[in-house]
């Protein structure tokens, strides 16, 4: 599938996600975590409901032919904790989306980041945590080292 | 000599006299022993232990974590790759040790498996009860209500010293709890067939399994931290140990389970966490 989209073959990033913070069931049969993908496109639809929330998104390929995306988010629950309601996403918003691609290659995505159209940026809510305890490990290194 | 009738008053007054001593340190003093474990709670502030255990955990895959987070050597390396390195080794060195022939070869069951992915079934106790987010405990007189938000799962825990019915199976079984000190103690039995745990240290379970959860409230009310031993004949050769912990969350809600959407495309064989 050719679609505007950037592919980008990275190596497990501190940013993916982390064993069980992914809600009610595990992520790798359907993505592939080793792998992020960056659409840009409009919002049909945003739904923000458990167990995942949803966006459908219309990216429009390199051969400007309109596709339909899915992007599966965390759920509700874990969403509205980081503050995102009804209103964080509008249909019609240009967004920048990144995600994990499906093992298949179909228009679906694993949400990790995106940029609203006024620049901000939001972020997966385990990613977050992932950054919380990353400083804690640094903290705690810190600590031994100055024990020795 | 003659002696005075006593009055309706009096007469009350006696009846509350006899009746008190048996009746106050029954209910009020008992309960007000009891930890009030009312209320949500849910994940509790990120730690790499709590992160580690965010669905389950075993004390055996906490000490190996524990030790990957104390070598400088691996200081360098993402988290997520030390955890997976503690799941190994707590699927290996603790968890296959106890697992019956037959379930040691399928342990630990491949992700695309999940019924609740395929199919969006709903876990059954012995996945729930490790369920991540929101728990909201209700206690009553005579039994405990749980809700948890992950499937937005019910279950209740009788404390009025029932023992659990000769009846059939049900996927989240038949729980009676009652008060050791502090701890809140639940046995259940009568539990469908189904699976223990969450990816990826999950393992086929038998309408044979029971299991006892230890719940304790910390000294300051912050955090709620379970036990749970499981046996069941068919598939663990000895008991298993797991543990979790929530957090004190007052201000989280429960929001309802309106849409679980079946993938259409899964791929077997991937292990990534």
């Amino acid at each position: 599938m050719t679609s505007r989209c950037t592919l980008l073959v990275a190596l497990l990033l501190p940013i993916l996600s982390t064993a069980g913070a992914a809600a009610h069931h595990a992520f790798s049969p359907v993505y592939d975590g080793t792998r992020t993908v960056t659409i840009k496109g409009t919002v049909i639809e945003f739904r923000l409901v458990n167990p995942h929330a949803t966006m459908t998104i219309d990216v429009t390929n390199e051969a400007g032919v309109h596709e339909t995306w899915t992007v599966e988010l965390a759920g509700l629950l874990s969403l509205s904790r980081q503050g995102w309601t009804d209103n964080t996403v509008s249909v019609g918003d240009q967004l920048t989306i990144t995600g994990n691609p499906t093992h298949t290659g179909s228009p679906r995505i694993a949400f990790r980041r995106l940029v609203l159209p006024n620049g901000k940026e939001l972020r997966d809510p385990n990613v977050n945590r992932t950054d919380a305890i990353e400083e804690q490990r640094r903290q705690r290194a810190r600590q031994r080292d100055q024990a020795r | 000599m003659e002696c005075p009738r006593p009055s309706l008053v009096t007469l009350g007054a006696g009846l509350l006299l006899l009746l008190l001593p048996t009746a106050v340190p029954s209910s009020a003093d008992a309960q007000s022993s009891r930890p009030d474990l009312d209320g949500m709670w849910s994940d509790p502030p990120p730690t790499p232990v709590d992160q580690f255990c965010f669905i389950t955990c075993t004390d055996v895959g906490i000490a190996h974590l524990n030790r990957l987070l104390d070598d400088p050597a691996n200081d360098a390396r993402p988290f997520r790759e030390l955890m997976s390195e503690a799941d190994r080794y707590q699927n290996e060195e603790y968890i296959r040790p106890l697992l019956t022939p037959d379930t040691a070869q399928a342990f630990p069951l491949d992700p695309a498996e999940d019924p609740g992915l395929l199919r969006c079934e709903p876990w059954g106790f012995a996945r729930q009860i490790f369920a991540p987010h929101q728990m909201d405990i209700r206690q009553f007189d005579d039994r405990i209500e749980i809700r948890y938000a992950e499937w937005d799962a019910r279950r209740t825990i009788f404390t009025d010293g029932r023992r659990p019915p000769a009846s059939t199976t049900t996927p989240m079984g038949y729980s009676v709890g009652h008060w050791e000190g502090d701890t809140l103690v639940v046995e259940t039995t009568a539990v469908t067939a189904n699976l223990v745990g969450v990816f990826p240290s999950w393992f086929a379970h038998s309408d044979r399994l029971s299991a006892v959860e230890r719940y304790n409230r910390s000294a300051d009310g912050s955090r709620l931290e379970m036990t749970v031993t499981m046996e069941d004949r068919e598939s663990l050769r000895q008991p298993v140990h797991f543990r979790k912990a929530w957090g004190w969350a007052p201000e989280e809600e429960i929001f309802p389970y309106v849409d679980c959407e079946r993938p259409s495309e899964v791929r077997k064989g991937v292990n990534q966490p």
